[in-house]
């Protein structure tokens, strides 16, 4: 599942430390290095199943659930596998009812899989979660962890109670994160005063008071508006590479994916569709291409060129798409050439619309196993 | 292979300063809303108001002291700390524990290092408290008032109080273990009503035992209700703490026996978070 | 008689739409599209009690422990005492069943009223507002309170075993029992409403409804001066109360023809009052908190 030779997740902090200690790549990834577990996720076979009581509507339906209530059993999680190294930052994606919450609840230990193994910093969530949260935090977009008639300062000091952490530490911890979050202003209003981007931005910063080893982020950006996301996207990655903390997060917002993970697993009916790194993911799934033209001469007849079709046009302007599996770029660039150009751009499509490709395709093979 | 400089959590005694902390911090923050409090004590102005003037008019024509046992003052000191002791609950169900049972919220607090009942406790302890004293102090302010004042021995307010506190703890698991059956059963606020309502009944919150019928007295004085509420206020207006010990005794033992099916039923509907979800 | 309170919200079931679009019907026929609605909403209302049986029969009993809680007060007191200020058990015991079943009867049918402020103030009138029926009436009646029936039941209950009434005094009851729910519901109506002028009027409204309420189970004659006053204009206990006391005690049609003009008047006020609040009415962006 995994590239065994380098992973592309593997940055230079791990390498550094390898380099010093002399450890084999293969090695190093399961065992322990200056104290630190080269694995700091590890999901095997991890499947879930729900059981539902089900009734057909209408009175009848209701009095007949009475006498012989009926089941019905939904598999969250089908057997998935998948590992996160220390340091790393994962992005879970995949349509509602896909399996993340699940997989995010079972390794934080609210959740006991049906069958399977994880581990989350060597411990077992489901059966040692008390201790594994005074090492890892959580944060869920929808739910606040603050409390919500006091000002976040005050939550923050009664974190620091409740994770046990010594006083001079906290103090430390708190001045540190309150500059770089920005909180100095807000620490003294009550939370349900605050915008919930501010709101966001208090939430992670006290989930971080404990230095967390990992940090689960569900849906981080949920309700936010753009300059909120892309101030929770910067603060969360600055996190990632200065702290090295481990991120494992789901979204479903493309942007948090290409701006703060380096590899993406995709994850739809229970099952792991796609694990790979995100520039793989980009090249492997960008078949197409968008050219925008613009034009120094009005009404130019464009000039008709395989496997590329025109997106719109206006009298000074237009745009191409190129399929880019039957014709090269630099092809559909030199016939474009003779045209008289005032400007080019060449664009990707947006992450969005790979990430449907890949839901549309799956979803394709699916139908086909199933028929 | 765990990670060897995994952080651990510290003993029972750290878990018991965390309960205080949560306590306070609760307990600080109800005075943000404190104009709302004081508005909700307007019932308690009234009930005493009304009581007032309900015994006045009944001494008109006949001494409701030989009637009782309690002079009319006493009457309603009694009324005033009874009806603290009740109105101090926050709300029927005096928690959010089904709440949070039934939106998945206790999912979510698992993830805390710190047990989610005793988070919930220290939570819920620190609202009734500062309900309970503010209650008090409005009572006392409008007793005075409309009765004046009555001969209050230190020592029995002070085991008055004492008691009322340990009811507070007792109270909360008996509320507790209610409260997770919301695990099973669609909405449990029938069944903390109907508890609220036999501790007013039978706890003695409208009149002193000494004032019922021999036959309701003596129902009263079998079932636990009474330790919870009737106990306490008349250790409160009677100058001395006569029975404190014993009513400590009854009221500790309730206290465990109520621990019983709250721990069971909680550990059983964890069994069910887990298997199911929030 | 504690507040109203239900099984969840009646929106869940929006049996508007089973009434019928006729909104032009005249006479009779407007009056059986409009019963059509009620019936429609009282079916959906039990419907969803049902959904959650143990919860409707628990709460049904503890109101009933409720009320027994008052009745038990008055027997503990009668036993001690013969009377007061002229009132002997079986006026309390009226004076209490006329009340009980006035609010249950209220708040069977209309279980959102107690709520209207808090519906008010998070802008959940835009609901009712997008909807072709009143959104006064409508609003009322898309809720049962769930404990209510125990009301009913226990105050009839109550007044029939203990009171042992002849066919007309059944009649006067079932009469008073209606002109208090009417009252009860416009005094409900009015203060509710005040939220549309005082924004947050949730606690306001009720502590309103509980002086109400108290000033009403108690027996009148203990009350004197500005109190006395005050129960027969802006606190109107005295109607819901005492009137139907004293018409037990010595009936007279005078009296009683007062109590239905003054029943038929809170409504009518308290439906201006409510109308006059719609045009101040400015939705809602208020954030929903978790309580």
């Amino acid at each position: 599942m995994l590239s065994l030779v380098c992973p592309s997740w593997y940055d230079s902090r791990t390498a550094a430390r390898e380099s010093l200690t002399g450890e084999a790549i293969g090695i190093a990834r399961i065992l322990p290095i200056g104290g630190h577990l080269m694995v700091v996720v590890r999901v095997d076979g991890l499947r879930k199943e729900f059981t539902r009581r089900t009734r057909t509507p209408g009175l009848r339906g209701l009095l007949r659930s009475y006498v012989s209530p009926r089941h019905e059993t939904v598999v969250a999680l089908d057997g998935i596998d998948f590992e996160m190294d220390d340091g790393e930052s994962l992005a879970l994606i995949g349509p509602n009812g896909a399996g993340k919450s699940t997989t995010i609840k079972t390794l934080t230990g609210i959740l006991h899989p049906t069958s399977g193994s994880a581990t989350v910093l060597g411990l077992v969530p489901w059966k040692e979660r008390t201790r594994l949260s005074l090492n890892i935090a959580t944060v869920f977009g929808q739910r606040s962890q603050l409390w919500f008639h006091l000002p976040a300062g005050e939550t923050f000091d009664l974190l620091a109670h409740i994770y046990e952490i010594p006083r001079a530490e906290y103090q430390a911890r708190k001045t540190a994160l309150v500059e770089r979050f920005e909180l100095g202003p807000l620490l003294g209003t009550a939370v349900r005063k605050l915008s919930l981007g501010q709101r966001m931005r208090c939430e992670i910063a006290a989930s971080l008071l404990h230095r967390p080893r990992v940090l689960f982020l569900d849906e981080p950006t949920i309700g936010l508006d753009v300059i909120a996301k892309q101030k929770i996207r910067e603060l969360v990655s600055e996190l990632n590479r200065n702290e090295g903390v481990s991120v494992l997060l789901t979204s479903h917002d493309a942007g948090d994916i290409e701006r703060l993970c380096k590899r993406v697993i995709v994850i739809n009916h229970g099952t792991i569709v796609l694990n790979d790194r995100v520039s793989t993911l980009k090249r492997r799934y960008l078949r197409r291409k968008v050219i925008g033209l613009r034009l120094s001469d009005a009404d130019v007849t464009l000039p008709a060129i395989e496997h590329t079709t025109l997106l719109s046009r206006s009298r000074f302007g237009a745009k191409l798409e190129v399929d880019t599996d039957r014709v090269a770029v630099p092809a559909v660039m030199a016939t474009l050439g003779r045209l008289p150009i005032a400007d080019i751009t060449i664009e990707d499509p947006p992450m969005e619309e790979i990430i449907a490709e890949i839901y549309a395709a799956r979803s394709e093979e699916r139908g086909r196993v199933d028929d | 292979m765990t990670s060897p400089d995994l952080k651990e959590l510290g003993g029972p005694f750290a878990l018991l300063k965390k309960v205080l902390v949560i306590s306070r911090a609760t307990l600080a923050s109800q005075f943000a809303y404190v104009g709302e409090q004081v508005v909700r004590t307007t019932f308690l102005v009234l009930i005493l108001y009304i009581f007032t003037q309900l015994w006045n008019a009944t001494d008109r024509f006949q001494d409701v002291r030989e009637a009782t046992g309690f002079s009319i003052p006493q009457l309603i000191w009694y009324l005033a700390f009874t009806e603290s002791i009740i109105m101090s609950a926050a709300g029927i169900r005096g928690t959010s524990v089904d709440h949070d049972v039934r939106t998945g919220d206790l999912a979510y607090r698992l993830t805390k290092p710190i047990p989610y009942p005793c988070f919930q406790f220290g939570s819920d302890l620190g609202t009734r408290v500062f309900r309970f004293f503010l209650n008090l102090a409005v009572g006392i302010g409008v007793s005075l008032a409309v009765v004046g004042p009555i001969p209050l021995a230190p020592l029995a307010v002070l085991a008055a109080i004492s008691l009322t506190l340990l009811v507070f703890v007792v109270d909360w698991i008996w509320v507790f273990s209610i409260s997770v059956l919301s695990f099973w059963i669609e909405d449990t606020f029938g069944i903390h009503l109907l508890y609220r309502r036999l501790l007013m009944l039978l706890g003695g919150m409208l009149l002193p035992l000494e004032a019922y019928p021999d036959w309701l007295r003596s129902v009263c004085e079998r079932l636990p209700f009474a330790y919870m509420v009737y106990h306490p206020s008349r250790l409160f207006v009677l100058d001395r703490p006569d029975g404190f010990l014993h009513a400590v005794g009854v009221v500790l033992i309730l206290g465990i026996v109520g621990l019983i099916p709250a721990l069971l039923l909680y550990r059983l509907g964890l069994r069910q978070v887990s298997a199911q979800g929030g | 008689m504690a507040g109203p309170t239900d099984t969840g919200p009646a929106s869940r079931t929006d049996p508007a739409s089973h009434a019928g679009h006729v909104s032009r019907t005249e006479g009779v026929g407007r009056f059986t599209v409009w019963a059509g609605f009620l019936l429609a909403y009282v079916r959906a209302n039990l419907q969803s009690a049902l959904e959650y049986r143990i919860s409707f029969a628990t709460q049904v009993f503890a109101m009933m422990l409720n009320d027994a809680m008052w009745l038990v007060f008055w027997l503990a007191y009668f036993d001690k005492f013969q009377v007061v200020e002229g009132w002997g058990r079986n006026d309390i015991v009226t004076l209490w069943a006329v009340v009980a079943c006035g609010f249950g009867v209220a708040t069977t049918f209309c279980g959102n009223l107690f709520r209207i402020a808090g519906i008010i103030v998070r802008g959940e009138l835009d609901i009712y507002l997008a909807l072709p029926k009143p959104p006064l009436p409508h609003l009322l009646i898309s809720r049962m309170s769930v404990s209510a029936p125990g009301d009913v039941l226990f105050g009839l209950a109550g007044f029939l075993w203990i009171v042992r009434p002849d066919v007309p005094e059944v009649l006067l009851f079932v009469t008073c029992v209606l002109t208090s729910a009417s009252i009860l519901t416009a005094c409900g109506i009015v203060s509710q409403s005040l939220a549309f002028w005082l924004g947050n009027a949730e606690a306001v409204g009720e502590q309103f409804s509980n002086a109400l309420i108290s000033f009403s189970t108690y027996p009148t004659p203990i009350f004197r001066g500005a109190v006395k006053l005050a129960m027969f204009t802006i606190l109107p206990a005295g109607f819901l109360a005492y009137v139907p006391v004293r018409l037990f005690q010595d009936f007279s049609w005078w009296l009683l023809f007062g109590l239905l003009a003054v029943a038929a008047g809170s409504l009518v006020l308290s439906t201006f009052v409510f109308r006059r609040g719609l045009k101040r009415y400015e939705s809602g962006n208020l954030v929903l908190i978790r309580e």
